[in-house]
């Protein structure tokens, strides 16, 4: 046997063996450390805590039973980290671990302690002005844009989807609306810089249909906090552009102390919430016969009709007239995919946080070939040079593509005849409606939503650097350079294969706008704290913004083919007109603010900002806006200190200035106006006058005064805050006609001849008051959590004065809004109905046709004929708008549920209108089967043929009661998942928009055709209707 | 073979032990005493042990530390106020010793000069050691000047312990309202996270706050002196934290002094149960044990309240 091992020499090698592994795990041996987290107001076990020893990957959470065991070689002392949402991180330091450590964390408060204000940060004690944030909560819903995550989450602010268009349409009033021709949205501040979120900005103009939301390009995981202000202490240091309201978003920074990466991803389906009944091709067919009664032209139908058989069968399609026929809805609307896939990168030293994100969006609409892609991605870095001096950059980028469902496409799904096939017996599309149909041409709206490109692409990039520097100890001087670039292109194309395009011979058109906008502010801050008792905050600064704009639009009709759609407009050999614009303004501003408190009890805050804005008149162009705020922490005094279940009790009083700039830039100048003449058979174009200028153009200035209170109870376990406010707007911009004698008239060829020219002028007035009231409170802490939040608020708006002595504008003719001095804003002018015109019996109405069976009105003046003199204001009196959200936590499982209603309020729904008109030329509601005939005397829907009168009777209770939000959770355990790497791994399903209750007959109460206008609020015709969607997803945090 | 034989022999024993012990631990209940509880005070109750056995060899007495079966103590120490109300029906307590607690911290932290001269009173302590009501309310930037102004980091003990809450109690608040970073262990490792740290700032009993033998305070440790007649400055009558003794001495000629944490050392034990050897190590202790305190860093209560609890001691039945 070749070399044997001894016995000897194995003994030797054993212990060798023995020795050297055990010298081995001896410098290794792992220390085991157990423990348990409870909370420690409840005494109740926590699971689910992130307990992890600083400096390494050591860390694991918390079992049922709120207990943990780590193992690691790290040596004594080491510092553990725990760390639970909901209370506050808890740090020790580890000498020993042979007895298990008990920890008791302590909740935070369930409200945001610390807020960011205008130009800086301040403690919830400290503040003297209203500003709500949205809590933790319910930031994190799966929603597409960032106004939705205001729903339901702060008092005061409405929040209305106008649209269902993906990536449009989200109306936010705070505090109601002050003005009629300047906007109405408030600021959106982002990351200190103050964007312009005028639809007018993303629209270069070419496409039609419902416009696409400049803030569509953040998406919503990027976002820390969003802060509201919404009194004048608040926002009057945003001076000129603070009298709607402030709202400022917080990107997501890295954090100190460990690396997250996260990767959030959902999909969902959606549907549209409701079809609208309407009639099948054989009920349509005999509404054709009953409409010919009852304007007496039954003689003529027959002739009618054979004709337009024939040509139908001539264009190799045939008409339905007893069957079914075509559910136009039914063709157009789809389940729509919605798919988002979010990275984010947090990560950061002590003395660098560095965070990254992408995010891809892929959201389609209800209505077939509509929807919106996006492609985006952040950089937020922030690092500290040295104990003085502090860097920071946030870069936020996104490439998103819209295509927009055309505009009147709704309108078309309602009213082409359901007789009329989608497709010839060819297979191509039938192209329009034969039947009798007013201006425009009911064309097959299928083919429009198929065929016709209708696209909005922006590319955006908004960045900002900033440079902070402690100049003395108690004194930082702050230096922030900042771009917001914005690129809209526009694309639209109208091939030969649809009815619009091949009565042009197709028609392309392409359009861009080019903004950028610039921002510099400087800034000075001084803090103190004199002699224990006097706290001073002092902040001065200047700042100086510019933006500038360039658009073109071409366009070109008359192709040959279709293949080419938009991109070779050359070829077209009908050139259309070529348009440029150009757009620029500036704003430079002196801004300041005092904060001083007495013994935290007693707390004052004095602003002043002034505006200087190229916009205004040079009379007019500084604005100066100033505001006050006290308040008094009544829980800090002595007699209040030993209530024990009063933790916060605050009473503010504020009041100030603010305004509004938001006009377009040259309002102030005299213009001129192109105009084309034809001296014999030369064309020439040259210029006239068009309005004179106003020097003394200026803001729209809103004086707000605001009470209010903030209590808190139990340790700040309930929370409720109520305001009550007052605003006056004066110095409204309206346009005022310039009298004749002027010579200046505005020559439009679609217009009456010699209508006069306008000039902006400030001179009305409007009046909003309302209260405010919320609630939130952590019901069940514990083992089993609930949490409520529950907000209410009302607002009264009342327009004071139009100028000089206007009592009543209508907007347009077409439509009922009024603007009537002592009338809420978009109150409704309209004719009032009075039963039916019966035969032999009065007949009141405006048509021409006065047989019966037609729509009888009130003769309001008592002259025996119903002309506009007759029609009656109704006001629009203001809902009351709830939300009430519950987050249920118990094991691994979270469940919210988030109501939203809004009680009172009307809607008028022309879509209605529309669909009543009884003519027989376009289809009809369903409830026209009760309408009047010749032989049913009994009806409930009397027709309107031939044309649509504004009345009452399509002025319907827009309330509604939605469950808005339903969302269920669940967390695996942290035993499982980590066991492959993972911190949390959550699944979760989510239901949007699930049920509505209301009496309203239309899509749905919360849209308007209007978008942004809200005085022209309320009138629902062709909107894109919502959709109820149900969504899955997962997050993964490594 | 061998090792089966072995087998059945423990085998054996062990069937049997459960009747030999018994017997003992009957006869044990009334005749032993084992102490355990506040890990500081072990120096001391180690000496009077020492000491009591020299005058009775036989005693049984001892102290059981963690790790130990704690089971079979019968007398906890517990060095914090006691709350009457709680105190079970058939506990009984005695006040055998009394200590102090010092604000102290890392001889390098610029606190250490700023005080030398004016130390601290009651209301600086609260700014040092209390959580403000709205800590959590703080902006960044109020924390950074917070911080700015005064750099240095409490230690805290991160569970409930005596030396915690005996201190947080002296300011009318509980030891959850200390705010520090917390330190698992006992307060040997609390001293140390302060010995390590040049910002390090917090409390420790005498005993461990000075060298036993040198009688001056450790290695790397400032103590932070106490403004006792707050009159802004430090008095030659109130520098009295450069000697342990001279600490001790003061603390026992001005018993109602308030602006020092005190608190007394309890022993507590079950008074239904018959135990004549408790009876006599305590009344021991009340007597002759006292004058080993000051050693270890303990001092003394009145005389008037030893004696008082020494008469009544016979509420054990003997």
């Amino acid at each position: 046997m070749p070399y044997p091992i001894l016995k000897f020499q194995k003994k030797i090698i054993s212990l060798l063996l023995f020795t050297g592994g055990s010298l081995f795990s001896y410098g290794q041996t792992p220390l085991i450390l157990k423990g348990r987290v409870m909370a420690e107001l409840s005494r109740e076990p926590l699971p689910g805590v992130i307990v992890h020893i600083n400096g390494t990957k050591v860390g694991t959470t918390t079992d049922t039973a709120g207990r943990f065991e780590l193992q690691t070689t790290q040596p004594i002392p080491f510092t553990l980290f725990i760390d639970f949402i909901g209370f506050q991180t808890k740090e020790i330091d580890v000498y020993e671990a042979s007895e298990p450590l008990e920890i008791m964390l302590q909740t935070t408060n369930s409200l945001k302690q610390v807020v960011v204000v205008g130009y800086g940060e301040q403690s919830r004690k400290d503040i003297t002005g209203s500003i709500s944030s949205v809590p933790a909560e319910l930031k994190s819903q799966p929603v597409s844009s960032v106004e939705r995550l205001l729903e339901g989450s702060t008092a005061g602010v409405a929040v209305t989807q106008t649209s269902g268009q993906p990536g449009a349409g989200v109306s936010v009033q705070i505090r109601g609306n002050n003005s009629i021709t300047a906007g109405s949205d408030p600021l959106y501040v982002i990351d200190g810089f103050p964007i312009n979120n005028d639809y007018g900005v993303n629209d270069a103009g070419v496409i039609g249909g419902p416009k696409i939301d400049p803030l569509s390009t953040i998406p919503t995981s990027d976002i820390e906090s969003i802060d509201v202000l919404k009194d004048a202490s608040a926002t009057a240091i945003y001076g000129s552009r603070g009298a709607n309201g402030v709202v400022i978003i917080t990107t997501k920074k890295g954090s100190r102390d460990q690396s997250l990466v996260t990767y959030d991803e959902y999909t969902g389906v959606s549907e549209v919430t409701k079809e609208i009944p309407l009639l099948n091709a054989g009920e349509w067919w005999q509404l054709r016969k009953d409409a010919a009664i009852n304007s007496g032209t039954s003689g003529a139908l027959e002739g009618k009709n054979a004709s337009i058989l024939a040509t139908a069968k001539n264009q190799g399609y045939a008409i339905d007239t007893s069957g079914q026929g075509t559910d136009w809805q039914k063709a157009a609307f789809r389940s729509a995919i919605t798919q988002n896939h979010n990275l984010s990168i947090l990560s950061g030293t002590d003395k660098t946080r560095l965070a990254i994100a992408f995010n891809y969006l892929n959201q389609d609409g209800v209505l077939i070939n509509t929807g919106f892609v996006r492609y985006a991605g952040r950089v937020n870095v922030e690092h500290k040079y040295s104990r003085k001096f502090k860097v920071s950059a946030n870069i936020n980028g996104s490439i998103s593509s819209a295509n927009v469902a055309p505009a009147n496409v709704v309108s078309n799904l309602l009213l082409t005849p359901p007789g009329l096939p989608i497709y010839k017996s060819d297979g191509t599309f039938v192209l329009q409606s034969p039947f009798e149909s007013a201006n425009p041409a009911v064309v097959n709206p299928i083919n429009t939503l198929t065929n016709e490109i209708n696209q909005s692409k922006t590319n955006r990039l908004l960045g900002n650097t900033a440079l902070e520097y402690a100049i003395l100890d108690h004194l930082t001087a702050k230096v922030l350079f900042g771009a917001d670039i914005l690129d809209n292109k526009q694309n639209q194309y109208l091939p030969l294969t649809t009815a619009e395009g091949l009565a042009l011979g197709g028609y392309g058109a392409v359009g861009s706008q080019f903004t950028i906008n610039w921002l510099n502010e400087n800034t000075l801050s001084y803090s103190r704290i004199l002699n224990g008792v006097h706290s001073l905050n002092v902040l001065a600064g200047f700042s100086a913004q510019h933006s500038a704009t360039e658009g073109e639009i071409t366009s070109a009709a008359g192709f040959p083919n279709d293949l080419l759609t938009y991109n070779n407009l050359g070829v077209g050999v009908t050139p259309r007109p070529v348009t440029t614009s150009s757009d620029e303004w500036a704003l430079a501003s002196w801004l300041g603010r005092i904060n001083y408190g007495f013994k935290e009890k007693y707390l004052v805050t004095l602003t002043l900002r002034a505006d200087g804005s190229s916009k205004f008149g040079p009379d007019n162009k500084w604005g100066y806006f100033p505001s006050t705020g006290l308040a008094w922490n009544a829980n800090q005094e002595h007699f209040l200190r030993d209530v024990k279940w009063l933790s916060n009790l605050k009473v503010r009083a504020s009041v100030g200035n603010t305004g509004n700039q938001s006009i377009p830039s040259y309002s102030s100048l005299a213009q001129l106006a192109s105009y084309r003449y034809n001296f014999s058979n030369t064309t020439v174009s040259g210029y006239a006058p068009l309005t004179v200028s106003n020097p003394n153009l200026g803001w729209e200035k809103t004086t707000q005064t605001d009470f209010g209170t903030d209590l808190g109870l139990f340790k700040n376990r309930i929370n409720l805050t109520a305001d009550l406010y007052y605003k006056l707007t004066t110095n409204l911009l309206l346009s005022e006609p310039v009298s004749g004698t002027s010579g200046l008239s505005y020559y439009d060829p679609n217009a009456n001849p010699g209508q006069l020219s306008t000039v902006y002028q400030n001179i009305g007035a409007v009046e909003n008051k309302g209260y405010e009231a919320g609630v939130v409170s952590q019901n069940l802490i514990g083992r089993l959590k609930w949490n409520t939040i529950f907000i209410l608020s009302q607002n009264f708006s009342k327009i004071l004065s139009l100028g000089n002595g206007i009592n009543q504008t209508v907007p347009d003719a077409n439509e009922p809004s009024v603007l009537q001095v002592g009338a809420p804003l978009g109150s409704f002018l309209v004719y009032e109905t009075n039963g039916l015109i019966k035969a032999g019996g009065p007949a009141l109405t405006p048509q021409q046709d006065k047989n019966p069976g037609g729509q009888n009105y009130v003769d309001v003046d008592g002259d025996g004929k119903i002309t506009s003199n007759d029609r009656v204001l109704i006001k629009n009196n203001p809902p009351v708008v709830l939300g009430l959200t519950n987050t249920v936590q118990f094991g691994g499982f979270d469940l919210t549920i988030f109501f939203q209603a809004s009680i009172g309020g009307k809607l008028y729904n022309a879509n209605r209108a529309a669909l009543e008109l009884g003519t027989g030329y376009t289809n009809a509601s369903a409830d026209f089967l009760k309408a009047w005939t010749g032989t049913n005397a009994d009806v409930k829907a009397p027709y309107q043929d031939p044309a649509i009168v504004v009345s009452d009777r399509f002025i319907e209770d827009a309330s509604y009661l939605r469950l808005k939000n339903i969302t269920i959770g669940y967390t695996l355990p942290s035993r499982l998942t980590e066991k492959v790497k993972i911190k949390k791994l959550r699944l979760y399903v989510s239901a949007q928009n699930a049920f509505t209750w209301t009496r309203y007959t239309g899509y749905d109460p919360e849209v308007s055709l209007n978008g942004q206008s809200l005085i022209e609020k309320g009138y629902d015709q062709g909107v894109y209707p919502n959709s109820r969607t149900i969504l899955g997803g997962i997050t993964v945090t490594f | 073979m061998n090792l089966s034989k072995t087998i059945t022999a423990i085998a054996f024993l062990t069937a049997l032990s459960p009747a030999v012990f018994s017997q003992n631990t009957e006869k044990a209940k009334s005749d032993y005493v084992y102490l355990t509880g506040t890990r500081f005070t072990y120096p001391l109750i180690e000496k009077w042990i020492a000491e009591y056995k020299k005058e009775n060899p036989s005693a049984r007495i001892g102290l059981l530390k963690k790790g130990e079966v704690t089971d079979s103590a019968n007398v906890f120490i517990v060095s914090h106020k006691l709350d009457d109300a709680k105190q079970k029906e058939t506990d009984a307590y005695v006040q055998v010793a009394e200590y102090a607690l010092l604000p102290i911290a890392n001889e390098a932290n610029p606190i250490v000069k700023k005080t030398a001269k004016t130390g601290i009173d009651g209301a600086k302590f609260k700014e040092l050691f209390i959580k403000g009501k709205d800590d959590e309310l703080l902006t960044q930037e109020e924390k950074t000047q917070r911080q700015a102004k005064n750099p240095s980091l409490v230690y805290t003990r991160a569970t409930a312990s005596c030396a915690s809450i005996s201190f947080a109690d002296h300011f009318g608040y509980v030891w959850e309202d200390i705010n520090g970073k917390g330190v698992s262990g006992d307060d040997k490792n609390l001293l140390q996270a302060v010995q390590k740290d040049t910002n390090g700032l917090s409390y420790n009993n005498l005993g461990y706050i000075y060298d036993l033998k040198t009688r001056l305070p450790v290695k790397g440790i400032a103590i932070i002196p106490i403004d006792l007649n707050q009159n802004g400055k430090l008095d030659p009558q109130e520098q009295i934290y450069g000697n342990l003794d001279q600490v001790i001495g003061y603390l026992e000629n001005n018993p109602d002094e308030k602006g020092i944490p005190t608190a007394y050392v309890n022993l507590i034990f079950n008074k239904s149960q018959p135990n004549a050897a408790l009876q006599s190590f305590l009344s021991w202790v009340l007597t002759k044990g006292q004058k080993y305190n000051h050693e270890v860093g303990f001092f003394n209560a009145p005389p008037k309240a030893l004696a008082k609890q020494l008469k009544s001691l016979p509420i054990i039945p003997n």
